[in-house]
């Protein structure tokens, strides 16, 4: 390993089962053994949905990663991205060791910390302080260190008043801000991240990307995975773009989230049905969509300011059982969410039924946005949260610009995403 | 620059080790583990730690009341309260290892998946605060015993040995024979669920197996080589047979329950550790 490098990977490969093989009951392992002794053949009723045929090693297993090889020299600041399901995670629960590679290696010098999630282990009964020397000794803090950095700690995490105090009586953001305020203590040589930022309120979220920056500018080598294209545009100068368990494309961060927009795009016209970067259950699934204008009539765009009905289609592969609901995340071109469409916020369902297909229209009374290409991402979960369907970036709603305000002038479109109704007044 | 350590992180099999160099780097941790168990266990109670003490005393009453005032089950002539007493703190540091280890990666799933440390630190952890109860629970047999000696000198016909001197080899051994069912229950538990229904009923029906509401001497003849297979057994009379002269004390049988413990150890690490590297992939 070249004295340089702190991190080198060669030939990574890691795979997993589907289905949930591992924790099951034994009632039903013994039933399993049971019918494949009687039948001769091994029966796996596992669902591929989902992944990639080229990622399946055979009917049950498949590659999370595949053959990786990278190196990260001492002091970079790396960005990881990639879809929902691309294998970032998985890479990083390999580098901070909660899990074991299947094939190849990863050689890494120095003392690693992994920040996947803030304040983990901590205990409700517990006073702050308490906490605070348990968290910082699972992440790898001796308690000399964490005694050292203690009054930083709790100065960041303005919690200064409750330290004593069990953390079952924090707030959820005084929490998470504890939580980050050790995590961000730590003085390892290679800190893992994992989009925990987008936690706390906006302040807190920028004081965190402060230190992330200060980390980074102090000479550490840092890995930073987030879906946040601007944030990691602002800490990373170089980037890898994982898809389907591979680095696909490494290099310069913009230009590497230039690659991925274009990727999504790409994406984004194939059929939704076809579509593979899904994650869920996938009992059901999203299948097609239809757009209609003010006139009900089928259409490819909508206009701005009019009356529009979104058609959701989507087929039932297994029974449903639990009421479902629907959520739209709908991002700008650069892929930053502007609105979030829940059904559970009106109190509405889509209840279990024996048919084999169902529909969701979306009505929308004066299609707010101005001209432009928006992304809708779809969400289907039941009410115990269980992800059902998950597709980014499903389909694009193509709006065409108008008279939006009934002025004869049709509004900039440069300037803004919305548009709202007003008036001015002298 | 310091010199930095490399890690190679690539795929084991077989036999990794006992790691005890990453398990001294993060001593504090077990520390700190030790501590948090202690404090969460009795924050919000009234009596807070008292609970270490009351809780064997409350089923040493009760058990004086039933076992030894209602069934008339025989202590070899040694005040009921002592004889269960002694019997069962060994027996309940012996339990602590095995049923709170049972469940140690399906109560640190959250944990597991989230950050690396030498896992086998949580079991430790456990018996080194399951010692802590011991010992308290120890100092007040002591006093126990001195109250009987002081108070009540007609049923003083029982005195501390010299055996007294295997206690701190006895210790281990209790610690070894618990957290080695432990590693093996914790690998269960972690695939299948049923385990851990199984865990209770398995450590009761042990504590009946094992000398604590009787002597060794009272189980009939032929049934006595099949209750000295449980490597509990001799423990639980050498211990008391230290503290008040009366039960066995058989070197071969602790030589048996020492090779008992060596193997559950050694075997329960090796599936600790096994299921360790793959547990977090279907926890």
């Amino acid at each position: 390993m070249k004295e340089s490098l702190v991190i080198q990977a060669n030939n990574l490969s890691k795979k997993y089962r589907l289905g949930t093989i591992g924790m099951t009951s034994l009632r039903e392992d013994l039933s399993r053994w049971w019918t494949r002794s009687k039948n001769g053949i091994p029966k796996h009723g596992f669902d591929q949905a989902g992944i990639d045929p080229t990622r399946m090693i055979n009917d049950h297993e498949f590659w999370a990663l595949h053959d990786l090889n990278f190196e990260i020299t001492r002091g970079e600041v790396v960005g990881l991205i990639g879809a929902n399901g691309s294998g970032k995670s998985t890479l990083l629960k390999i580098l901070s060791r909660i899990t074991e590679p299947s094939e190849g290696k990863v050689k890494v010098k120095g003392k690693v910390a992994s920040l996947l999630e803030v304040g983990t282990g901590f205990h409700p009964e517990l006073t702050g302080r308490e906490n605070v020397f348990v968290n910082g000794a699972i992440l790898g803090m001796t308690r000399r260190e964490v005694d050292k950095k203690f009054d930083e700690i709790v100065d960041f995490a303005g919690v200064a008043d409750f330290i004593d105090t069990p953390i079952k009586r924090y707030s959820s953001g005084m929490t998470v801000r504890l939580g980050f305020a050790v995590a961000a203590h730590l003085e390892p040589d290679i800190l893992i991240v994992d989009e925990v930022l987008a936690v706390g309120d906006l302040r807190f979220q920028n004081r965190c990307i402060n230190q992330m920056k200060s980390i980074a500018e102090s000479g550490k080598t840092v890995l930073f995975v987030s879906h946040q294209m601007a944030t990691v545009e602002n800490l990373c100068k170089s980037a890898f773009l994982l898809n389907m368990g591979q680095i696909i494309y490494s290099g310069k961060t913009s230009d590497v989230i230039k690659k991925y927009r274009e990727d999504m795009e790409e994406s984004a016209n194939l059929p939704i049905s076809q579509r593979m970067i899904r994650e869920g259950s996938g009992k059901c699934k999203l299948s097609g969509i239809e757009f209609r204008n003010d006139q009900n009539k089928v259409v490819d765009s909508l206009i701005s300011g009019k009356s529009a009905t979104i058609k959701l289609f989507f087929d039932i592969y297994e029974e449903i059982t639990a009421p479902m609901s629907l959520s739209l995340g709908i991002s700008n071109s650069t892929h930053v969410r502007i609105a979030h469409l829940c059904m559970k916020t009106f109190g509405k369902w889509i209840l279990p039924t024996s048919q084999k297909s169902f529909q969701v229209n979306l009505s929308l009374s004066k299609l707010e946005l101005n001209q432009g290409k928006y992304y809708v991402t779809s969400f289907l979960d039941d009410e115990s949260g269980q992800i059902i369907d998950w597709v980014t970036d499903a389909f694009v709603i193509n709006v065409l610009q108008s008279d939006f305000y009934g002025t004869g002038m049709v509004p900039p479109t440069s300037q803004s995403i919305f548009l709202m109704d007003h008036s001015f007044s002298f | 620059m310091q010199k930095q350590s490399i890690t190679v992180l690539k795929p084991s099999a077989g036999w990794t080790g006992f790691d005890f160099a990453g398990i001294w780097q993060y001593r504090d941790l077990l520390y700190l583990l030790v501590r948090r168990d202690f404090l969460a266990q009795y924050k919000q109670t009234i009596l807070g730690p008292a609970w270490f003490v009351l809780q064997p005393l409350f089923l040493t009453v009760v058990f004086t009341l039933i076992f030894g005032k209602f069934a008339q089950i025989p202590t070899e002539g040694l005040p009921p309260l002592l004889f269960y007493n002694s019997g069962l703190i060994i027996w309940s540091y012996f339990s602590h290892c095995f049923t709170g280890n049972a469940s140690v990666f399906t109560a640190n799933a959250g944990i597991y998946q989230k950050v690396y440390y030498p896992r086998l630190i949580n079991p430790l952890a456990n018996c080194v605060s399951g010692l802590l109860g011991f010992s308290v629970q120890a100092l007040f047999f002591v006093g126990y015993f001195c109250v009987y000696k002081i108070f009540i000198p007609t049923a003083s016909h029982f005195e501390m040995t010299s055996a007294m001197l295997t206690i701190p080899l006895l210790i281990p051994l209790v610690a070894s024979l618990g957290l080695g069912m432990g590693l093996w229950m914790s690998v269960l538990t972690a695939k299948y669920r049923d385990f851990n229904q199984i865990t209770g009923f398995l450590a009761q029906a042990l504590m009946y197996a094992t000398p604590i509401i009787y002597p060794l001497s009272e189980v009939p003849e032929q049934y006595r080589f099949w209750a000295s297979l449980n490597p509990m057994a001799s423990v639980v009379e050498s211990f008391r047979f230290a503290l008040l002269g009366k039960g066995s004390f058989s070197f071969h049988l602790l030589c048996y329950s020492t090779i008992v413990a060596v193997l559950l150890l050694l075997s329960g690490i090796y599936f600790f550790k096994r299921t360790e590297r793959r547990v977090v992939d279907y926890l």
